[in-house]
């Protein structure tokens, strides 16, 4: 059982700014597209970042990620070209996805996590929603490995992202269940 | 008077002139259905297909070159005869443009041929305008084919009507 950290470390003295890295073994981060009829996954396996996680002031934290965008994959290779061709991400040009957030404020039990995202060159502010667990079994204090989960949703159109516009929908479903360590 | 053709020669142009129509007909749905997830697939096929007709084209060439061809007529050859070796000519240029623009084409939208859930190598950078363009140009160039295969036909049953079953015999006999 996960036990959800924000509240309980806020009342922690003494954490400030501690630097996260993504565990090599992490979950990739998944998509979700919509087609007419049906949903479409894919993942991104390679992404790398920094969070710098202040318990005692959460506004305080950052959050920097990029993703490697020539290693994503939708478990069909013909789709999974169309995802890296120059009519969506644009692999080739565009090797990566970056979100760097501007600012962090609480809800409820979850984060908003309010940034920039740079697909193909373009630069939209996004807010994804995150929440920090412990992993099952560990200690309270035990605070080196967490789990990061945040999802967002974005209009593919907005990034320049539209090719096949008859087959997929421009929503775009993003979910990042990661490990994350502490470094530092 | 014509000399028949040798035996590959005639088994590649009677699998390659099936084939080429099949590809042409193939290429004519694909290009004006709907895309799906199911038709990037069909897609696939019509690039290894045409792949595969690339490489008889080359090996019927290379035969062309190394036995040559007869043509009917006389020492002077007549305007038929000239128009004759002219559609043989395009059909050529044609029939090895039309796989490499498709290649191309598919290289620049980012969705070179798979084979065996191989990725084949890229052709050309992956660039929309160039991969529209090229496109277009296969499009063309299917048409030319078609017509180039028209001309043929009707140059053949021209000599046939004309009563010089000839032309067909040495690709038939």
């Amino acid at each position: 059982m996960r036990i959800f950290v924000f509240l309980l470390m806020t009342a922690l003295p003494g954490f400030s700014a501690d630097l996260y890295e993504f565990s090599p073994d992490t979950d990739p981060i998944e998509f979700v597209t919509f087609t007419e009829d049906s949903t479409f996954k894919g993942n991104f396996p390679n992404f790398s970042g920094d969070l710098r996680l202040d318990f005692d002031d959460l506004e305080r934290s950052t959050i920097d990620v990029t993703i490697d965008t020539q290693n994503a994959r939708t478990g069909v290779i013909f789709a999974t070209q169309a995802l890296k061709g120059p009519k969506l991400l644009f692999a080739e040009q565009y090797p990566n996805v970056r979100f760097v957030s501007r600012s962090i404020t609480r809800d409820g039990y979850s984060a908003l996590v309010q940034g920039d995202l740079t697909i193909r060159d373009v630069t939209k502010s996004v807010t994804l929603e995150v929440e920090l667990f412990r992993e099952a079994g560990s200690d309270p204090d035990d605070l080196d490995n967490l789990i990061f989960i945040a999802s967002t949703s974005i209009n593919r159109n907005d990034f320049g992202a539209d090719g096949f516009p008859n087959i997929v929908k421009p929503q775009l479903d993003i979910k990042f269940r990661a490990k994350i360590r502490r470094v530092q | 008077m014509t000399t028949p053709y040798s035996t590959v020669s005639k088994i590649l142009h009677w699998v390659l002139a099936f084939l080429i129509l099949a590809l042409l007909a193939f290429g004519n749905k694909l290009a004006n259905s709907e895309p799906n997830f199911e038709t990037l697939a069909q897609y696939n096929q019509h690039k290894l297909a045409g792949l595969f007709a690339f490489i008889l084209i080359l090996w019927r060439l290379i035969e062309r070159l190394r036995s040559g061809a007869s043509f009917p007529g006389g020492s002077t050859p007549s305007w038929e005869d000239y128009l004759a070796r002219t559609v043989h000519i395009l059909f050529y240029a044609a029939m090895i443009a039309m796989p490499i623009t498709g290649y191309a084409a598919s290289s620049a939208a980012g969705q070179s041929p798979v084979l065996f859930g191989v990725i084949l190598p890229s052709i050309a950078p992956q660039n929309t305008a160039l991969s529209d363009g090229l496109f277009a140009a296969h499009g063309v160039i299917g048409k030319v084919i078609f017509g180039l295969f028209i001309l043929h036909l009707a140059g053949l049953f021209k000599r046939l009507i004309g009563g010089d079953p000839s032309v067909m015999t040495r690709m038939t006999g």
